[in-house]
């Protein structure tokens, strides 16, 4: 067992002092889904059912299990695991946008949630206006917008294009502009789901400092990412999940190491 | 666990900036920053009024005084109601990323739809009040009282909106409903006939029928209109009768619409 298990529990008892250091705490956290192989979506199917008695049918597949992580302010934790094993879920509740089954997720301090670039645009207006829109929606206020724009459409490298619609974008300058937003949110906790690899390589590299330096300035951030170079060079700490179970959680290299190591067991 | 309803009230406000960018996105998309766009909005009013006109008073020879005022009157407001609550219920089915990718409260999303559908409103009602003095009816004192009517029809299909759009998620099968109830409730008020007209009506006595003229007589978008008429034509409704009931049902819409709402977006990101 690579599990913490101890210093957490250690770590619940003394609240006063040690809750202004936690950004992130998660206690004894399950979430299920539940999947159905028949189910009664619409109110006639409801209808239809009820009159020949069926029921609707599923399983309930235990997406994390009694997970328990506290995250100091300041730390940069990297979370890797299999296709399936809970990351994304865990970064949803932490972020409030699911809620757990059981077990309870608290966190000091306002936080940007970046689980996709471009979140409410709108093809038919300018990259402009869809820059105001999706700032708002990552909790940055139009005045905060107006004040960063220019650093935002700087960094976007859009230039003039920033007054076109954003249909006539290619791909490449849609991600430049949605990755510029998300990165000028201000928060003390960011939680990134594999949204770094966008653009080419210069591009990259230009986020990448730009999470440095977010990380310079003692920001919590919590990252998704397949990419156990990025969790090598940017984490302090890396947590394996495997089957919705926290497997391990320590240094990076070690943790990545587990992960190569025992990847078939799992 | 559960998120409170007056937290997620209070959250509502606070992020209220979003709202905002979706009602102008969802304005600017459609009008494509252009005022004209408004005389779209009114294209539809002003073919129904012609064919109610038609019908109406050459085909039944019914004949109400200076109906086109008075068919507006009920009918924006009518307008505004349908819209609304026609392009809240898919709303957040149509937004899957908004609940699935982001946190921001989900309500925000039907609400968007009801203000821009409220902002068309306002500016049709803007013209009707400009074209009033034309058809002999100034707006009097009592004009000052819209505003209030406006806002408590507002917070009716705010609810509505609400309730219909966390009924769609569960049910994807809700808008054909809609459509059907839109229709019987369209011909259950007075929109394109006097409330008095069925008051005077020598119906022979029978369940049905008294249900009928009950609903006719108070279903709260007949109430709204009533108030929209008294105000805007000095039609001689006893004001001060309707104004309790109309907040009655505008709060107690609100209400159940934020409370179904709420309770059930706690799983929206799981089954939109």
């Amino acid at each position: 067992m690579t599990h913490d298990e101890a210093k957490m529990s250690g770590n619940r008892c003394g609240d006063g002092a040690s809750y202004l250091k936690q950004a992130i705490r998660v206690r004894d956290v399950s979430k299920k889904y539940r999947v159905y192989y028949e189910k009664s979506d619409n109110i006639k199917y409801l209808l239809i059912n009820l009159l020949k008695g069926k029921r609707d049918r599923y399983q309930d597949v235990w997406a994390l299990k009694d997970i328990d992580i506290s995250i100091g302010r300041g730390e940069t934790v990297g979370i890797i695991g299999d296709n399936g094993s809970g990351k994304s879920t865990l970064l949803k509740l932490l972020s409030g946008i699911l809620l757990p089954d059981s077990g309870s997720v608290q966190s000091e301090g306002k936080m940007a949630t970046l689980l996709e670039l471009g979140s409410g645009f709108s093809m038919e207006l300018s990259g402009r206006k869809n820059v105001f829109m999706n700032a708002s929606i990552l909790g940055l206020s139009r005045k905060e917008a107006r004040s960063r724009f220019d650093e935002i459409v700087g960094f976007s490298e859009l230039g003039e294009f920033i007054n076109a619609p954003i249909k006539s974008y290619s791909s490449g300058m849609l991600v430049r502009l949605g990755f510029a937003v998300a990165i000028s949110v201000e928060a003390d906790i960011f939680l990134i789901d594999e949204i770094l690899a966008v653009g080419d390589e210069r591009f990259q590299k230009k986020c990448l400092d730009r999470i440095r330096d977010l990380q310079k300035s003692g920001r919590t951030i919590v990252l998704v990412s397949h990419n156990m170079d990025t969790i090598s060079a940017f984490c302090s700490r890396a947590i394996l999940l495997s089957k919705g179970k926290i497997v391990a959680d320590g240094k990076p290299d070690d943790v990545i190491v587990t992960y190569r190591n025992r990847g078939e067991e799992f | 666990m559960r998120i409170p309803l007056i937290r997620g009230l209070k959250e509502l406000y606070l992020r209220r900036e979003i709202l905002l960018n979706l009602v102008m996105r969802d304005l600017e998309v459609k009008y494509k920053g252009s005022l004209i766009g408004i005389f779209w909005s009114l294209l539809n009013p002003v073919m129904m009024l012609l064919i109610y006109t038609v019908v109406f008073r050459y085909v039944i020879g019914m004949n109400v005084r200076n109906f086109p005022i008075f068919f507006m009157c009920g009918f924006l407001p009518w307008i505004f109601l349908s819209n609304s609550v026609t392009m809240a219920a898919p709303s957040v089915v149509n937004n899957p990323n908004l609940v699935r990718k982001v946190y921001m409260p989900r309500a925000i999303i039907p609400l968007s739809a009801m203000v821009a559908c409220l902002v068309e409103f306002l500016m049709t009602l803007v013209i009707l009040l400009l074209a009033l003095p034309f058809f002999g009816h100034a707006p009097g004192p009592k004009a000052f009282l819209l505003p209030l009517i406006v806002i408590l029809q507002a917070v009716f299909v705010g609810g509505l909106a609400l309730l219909f759009s966390a009924s769609t998620v569960h049910f994807r099968d809700v808008k054909h409903l809609l459509d059907i109830l839109l229709i019987v409730w369209f011909w259950l008020t007075p929109i394109v006939y006097p409330l008095s007209k069925v008051k005077s009506l020598d119906l022979p006595w029978s369940p049905l029928n008294r249900w009928v003229a009950g609903l006719i007589n108070y279903n709260p978008m007949s109430v709204f209109i009533s108030g929209y008429r008294s105000v805007l034509l000095d039609d001689p409704i006893t004001f001060s009768a309707t104004i309790p009931m109309m907040l009655i049902y505008a709060f107690g819409a609100a209400l159940i619409g934020w409370v179904v709402f709420v309770r059930s977006s706690a799983r929206f990101a799981e089954v939109v």
